[in-house]
């Protein structure tokens, strides 16, 4: 009979059983319903949803299965987000998939991914006034980025218990940018800016698009060191793809070895979110902060290139000003949609992955700041 | 109406203090030299990247091109004072022709060409209909956009005169 006792206490239904594991299971197949009939980031939300179901299995203590239990599988797949390891490799693969020439073509536009980082830091003040201390704060703030891999990177490395509620948050608000960009977008616009079309872009020469990562690598860094996992990573996949010379490796840093790290990061990531770690206070108030933040930073790209016509020629369609974001490149996707709500034949897309690839970098480098002062 | 926002202000404090939070934590001062830095990064890429349009880009050449020599005339049928000629690629044009999906003849060759200056130096919006005159014959131009290529309607023909870099192949029509 204790030979039964102890298989049922080691079983699911186990004293160890609790109510946030429903909610927590419930939240996994929420996310996994998104990904599967809604197409919301399906590569990133049905990993994370299927993450969330195997860390909310209850598991006894002692089994060496928890993701939290030193040298279960899971915690040794953990050991990337724990230590900062996957965020510069998605970011290699992430390089070796951007095309600066949209940028290239038009640098005023770059100015445009610095402006929509004003939420991060419009957060990380809110986040001290409800009681967060200054890392804390500095890793949700990054949140409004809409950068997954950022958002992890800098809550590895100064807020490793806020680890699951801000990665979740991140990718949750990256996963939603098609619903929450678009409202704040028409407040801020009125027909005509919404109906302004912008001239082709200049064709650039494969010299510029492949001394660009070099000379930005050296730049970013300079300013931001504490941004050179990130940053070095990302104009090493970059010039990868633009040399012309490492075709092998462009194409595979962008396709299986992206892929492989995307899976890695999504499960572990949702494997986190065990409800006694995510079901709390703080994870509600993350959750809170990030929509603000992202909120902010898309209203701050959008008023940056209104202020920022006052002193142009060649006005920029305001729309383009929320594709500062660093969701690359869904909220270009998301700019071009809009624009063309008003004009069909407007295409802002191409114009509006200027700021988005400019929101990458202007993200990183924000998260190496707060790296730098807070570390 | 700065007073009346410092009075709300001081008015919120009053509840739970999160002004005095707020200024105590330093935070305004973090956020601003962090958005500081941040700018600062961006401008240096902006400036490195103009330098790069300059030496990298070819626009040197054309520079240097436009000291050396006064700029070809080009008659224009309308108010539009244009006079930029200098730069148009037809070499470039040609190869598209020959390499891509293009319907360019050979016949709207120089009024493709004409036009594509016009439209690059902002002196041809796009949806505009104008006529143009080269070599004496005047044609009727209208600029679209099909797919992401601009296209030029020449005489009622179309002419894909400049294919977008990220567009992959121009639209054919």
């Amino acid at each position: 009979m204790d030979i039964f006792y102890e298989f049922i206490n080691n079983t699911g239904f186990g004293p160890h059983f609790t109510f946030g594991h429903i909610v927590m299971i419930g939240i996994g197949a929420v996310f996994i319903w998104l990904g599967i009939v809604k197409r919301f980031e399906p590569l990133l939300l049905v990993p994370i949803g299927f993450g969330i179901l195997v860390g909310n299995i209850p598991v006894a203590a002692g089994m060496r299965i928890s993701i939290y239990e030193d040298m279960s599988v899971l915690n040794i797949l953990y050991f990337g987000i724990r230590y900062g390891v996957y965020p510069p490799l998605i970011f290699l693969g992430i390089g070796a998939m951007t095309d600066f020439s949209s940028l290239l073509s038009k640098p005023v536009m770059v100015l445009l991914g610095a402006a929509a980082q004003v939420g991060i830091f419009i957060t990380f003040a809110g986040a001290l006034i409800l009681g967060f201390d200054v890392s804390e704060a500095a890793a949700i703030g990054i949140i409004g980025g809409a950068d997954g891999p950022t958002a992890i990177f800098i809550s590895s490395m100064l807020a490793p218990h806020l680890l699951g509620p801000i990665a979740i948050a991140a990718y949750s608000y990256m996963a939603l940018v098609p619903v929450i960009q678009p409202p704040i977008m028409k407040l801020l616009t009125n027909d005509k800016e919404r109906r302004m079309r912008m001239p082709e872009p200049r064709q650039v020469s494969e010299r510029e698009k492949i001394l660009f990562p070099i000379g930005g690598l050296i730049l970013a860094t300079f300013v931001a060191p504490g941004a050179l996992p990130l940053l070095g990573m990302f104009f090493f996949g970059n010039l990868l793809k633009e040399s012309g010379v490492t075709d092998r490796l462009a194409q595979t840093s962008r396709t299986s070895f992206v892929d492989i790290v995307t899976v890695l990061i999504g499960l572990t990531v949702g494997a986190s979110t065990q409800a006694d770690y995510f079901l709390t206070k703080q994870a509600v108030l993350i959750f809170a902060l990030g929509a603000f933040s992202f909120a902010c930073a898309t209203a701050g790209g959008v008023i940056f290139t209104k202020i920022l016509n006052l002193f142009l020629k060649k006005k920029i369609n305001p729309l383009i000003g929320a594709a500062g974001v660093s969701a690359v490149p869904d909220s270009a996707r998301v700019v071009q949609h809009v624009g063309r709500e008003y004009d069909p034949d407007n295409h802002l897309l191409m114009h509006a992955m200027g700021p988005n690839v400019a929101g990458v970098i202007g993200s990183a480098i924000a998260a190496g700041v707060f790296y730098s002062i807070f570390r | 109406m700065a007073v009346i926002l410092s009075e709300l202000l001081v008015l919120a404090n009053a509840g739970s203090g999160w002004l005095d939070v707020l200024f105590e934590s330093r935070a305004p001062v973090l956020s601003l030299v962090g958005l500081s830095a941040v700018f600062a990064g961006l401008v240096l890429l902006y400036v490195y990247m103009r330098l790069l349009a300059f030496f990298a880009g070819g626009q040197w050449s054309v520079f240097v091109r436009s000291m050396l020599h006064r700029p070809k005339p080009v008659e224009v049928v309308d108010e539009a004072e244009a006079e930029v000629v200098e730069g148009a690629e037809e070499d470039e044009l040609e190869r598209a022709a020959l390499t891509g999906p293009l319907l360019l003849r050979a016949a709207d060759l120089a009024v493709a060409q004409v036009v594509r200056t016009l439209y690059r130096a902002g002196k041809f919006p796009l949806g505009e209909e104008r006529e143009v005159s080269v070599d004496g014959k005047v044609q009727t131009v209208k600029l679209v956009t099909v797919g992401m290529a601009t296209t030029a309607v020449v005489n009622d023909r179309k002419v894909v005169f400049y294919r977008s870099h990220t567009a992959g192949s121009a639209a054919k029509e």
